[in-house]
């Protein structure tokens, strides 16, 4: 990693464990009086997903974390009440840069100030444009800000962001990490469940009826390997097991492999990763195609590149492609256009009615469809290799 | 590209996977020649697998209407009425092709062997461990025996379908070739 940028942009698929490592970043800059400011966008929290609550956010923080700066801020929303309708640019440069520039010629020394601002989730602020514009604006702010910032920003590589970050204004002060597919995380995954159970066994108020030998290792491998390398399927799974404390997490691991029934329809197993994936999938303009292409994926599994989904559907090439782009976070398409599902996971919501609702994907449908294109790929086959030669009698 | 026979086999097994009546599949049954598919299959030598494909469309179409899915009668006359209406061009198609392949000069291989099967198989008791049988019954599916059936009883004029010199010389033919082809080895 490259701490010599202004900023570090950590991107990865979702569920890849982006969250987890900007939380972790965080707590060890508070430790070490590093952390300047936080902020941790959240789709579903109205006051978290709004780009006009960072700045006021930040500079909030930056008045706690650098009191001298208080006064300053203070002022600047006294001048302007209406400071916070203000752009980011205006809101950036009135609540935060002007009053460091004035500490600074003031002669405050910053070398002992705390200087790491940690964003997470940048693709879950409303609005494509708005976190693209966000980058530019805390670039353009801070680059020449006599306080040495580091930023860290971690989101999905959206590839309006991937656009976003890869302007040439940007290149001077930002470095990148990746969270990609060839790291393998099992091994990392596996431990996070032993450390999590044995914690549940410790702490659970029904820890007496654990058997010691809870989970076996062949759950533990099952649940590994559904995990497809991402943390969101293991921590979820975690998460539900011991979430209740007046529910046996053994019974509770059972409802989640499918193995008892949950107790009512409140009880639901996967309700985090549910929310994750409708989240994606509602931003995708044509759902239905994008079902398509999923339904022969997952169902039919004779295809798996994006040139044999336009050939199969009539599309024009770089259909499939385009129709998955939104989906970038949770299926890939590598250099030859190969399409891979980042998480097993995906699979079961989509196959679940009572999972994934409008997003279901009807078995029966699909093969039925499927059929459909085939009859007419079969007559097409026919008319390109011997012209129109036989119609209809 | 894929060729024909891949999307022949992706066809056949989504048929086979009891596929639901959406409305894009009635589309494509609407649309659907069967005369023109089979001119497809003939000019890959595929003809074999026209049979079977023609036979699944038309097995799947009948169990939909025994089970009710096309909300048909419950007597066999009105199944076979409402299968009638709802794919006029599918049932007038069917014994159409079966006729014009089985007299045209060179008569389809396939059908000729089906037809020979379901007249004689009982008299001659082949038998499919029978090495010197005639022709591999594996190859003739109990579902391809009923679409002959079928295909007589939905002819119009019930015309049969009757052997000939041409058909016997061919089912001959399929005959040596295939003695030829399993004792080869030994010979």
């Amino acid at each position: 990693m490259d701490f010599d940028t202004l900023i570090l942009w950590l991107y990865g698929a979702a569920g890849a464990g982006k969250s987890a490592i900007a939380h972790t970043l965080a707590e060890i800059c508070e430790k070490y009086g590093y952390l300047l400011a936080t902020f941790f966008f959240w789709k579903t929290a109205a006051e978290r997903n709004d780009v006009s609550r960072v700045v006021a956010t930040i500079a909030y923080q930056i008045a706690r974390a650098i009191p001298a700066s208080r006064r300053l801020i203070e002022t600047a929303v006294d001048a302007d009440p209406m400071i916070f309708k203000q752009s980011v640019d205006i809101q950036l440069a009135k609540l935060i840069i002007e009053p460091i520039w004035r500490l600074h010629s003031t002669g405050v020394d910053f070398e002992a100030s705390p200087f790491v601002i940690i964003i997470d989730g940048l693709d879950e602020c409303e609005g494509k444009d708005i976190q693209s514009g966000l980058v530019k604006s805390l670039a353009a702010a801070f680059c020449h800000c006599p306080l040495r910032i580091r930023i860290l920003i971690a989101s999905r590589p959206e590839v309006y962001l991937q656009s976003t970050f890869n302007l040439p204004p940007l290149q001077p002060h930002l470095s990148r990490v990746a969270l990609s597919n060839e790291y393998s995380a099992e091994e990392d995954i596996r431990r996070f469940l032993e450390d999590s159970f044995d914690k549940i066994k410790r702490e659970h108020p029904l820890t007496s009826y654990i058997p010691s030998s809870w989970p076996s290792a062949d759950v533990l491998r099952e649940l590994t390997q559904k995990s497809s390398g991402q943390f969101i399927f293991a921590s979820t799974t975690v998460k539900y097991a011991g979430g209740d404390p007046h529910e046996l997490p053994t019974r509770r691991l059972d409802v989640i492999r499918c193995l008892q029934p949950p107790r009512g329809e409140e009880d639901l197993p996967y309700a985090e990763l549910n929310s994750l994936y409708n989240h994606v999938l509602s931003n995708v303009r044509d759902i239905e195609r994008v079902k398509h292409v999923l339904g022969i994926l997952i169902i039919v599994k004779q295809m798996d590149k994006t040139k044999q989904m336009d050939d199969w559907f009539f599309w024009q090439p770089g259909e499939t492609k385009a129709c998955l782009g939104p989906l970038e976070s949770i299926i890939g398409c590598d250099g030859i256009g190969r399409i891979s599902i980042f998480h097993a996971s995906l699979s079961d919501f989509l196959l679940d009615p009572s999972r994934s609702h409008e997003f279901y994907l009807c078995r029966e449908s699909i093969l039925s469809n499927c059929a459909a294109q085939g009859l007419r790929h079969l007559l097409q086959q026919g008319r390109a290799a011997i012209g129109v030669l036989y119609l209809p009698s | 590209m894929p060729d024909i026979y891949w999307y022949y086999h992706l066809t056949l097994s989504c048929m086979y996977a009891g596929p639901f009546y959406t409305p894009r599949l009635r589309e494509e049954l609407s649309q659907l020649s069967l005369h023109a598919l089979y001119g497809v299959f003939e000019i890959n030598m595929l003809t074999w697998e026209f049979w079977k494909l023609a036979s699944t469309i038309i097995e799947m179409l009948h169990n939909k209407v025994s089970h009710g899915y096309l909300h048909c009668g419950a007597t066999f006359t009105n199944k076979c009425q409402n299968l009638l209406e709802q794919f006029p061009h599918l049932i007038t198609d069917l014994p159409t092709v079966c006729f014009a392949g089985f007299h045209k000069a060179d008569p389809d291989e396939t059908l000729t062997l089906l037809v020979y099967e379901a007249y004689y198989s009982q008299i001659l008791q082949v038998k499919t461990s029978n090495s010197a049988s005639a022709f591999d019954l594996h190859r003739i599916g109990h579902q391809i025996r009923g679409i002959i059936k079928r295909i007589v009883n939905l002819h119009p004029q019930r015309y049969r379908l009757e052997l000939t010199g041409q058909h016997y010389a061919v089912v001959a033919r399929h005959s040596i070739n295939e003695i030829l082809r399993v004792y080869s080895g030994s010979w």
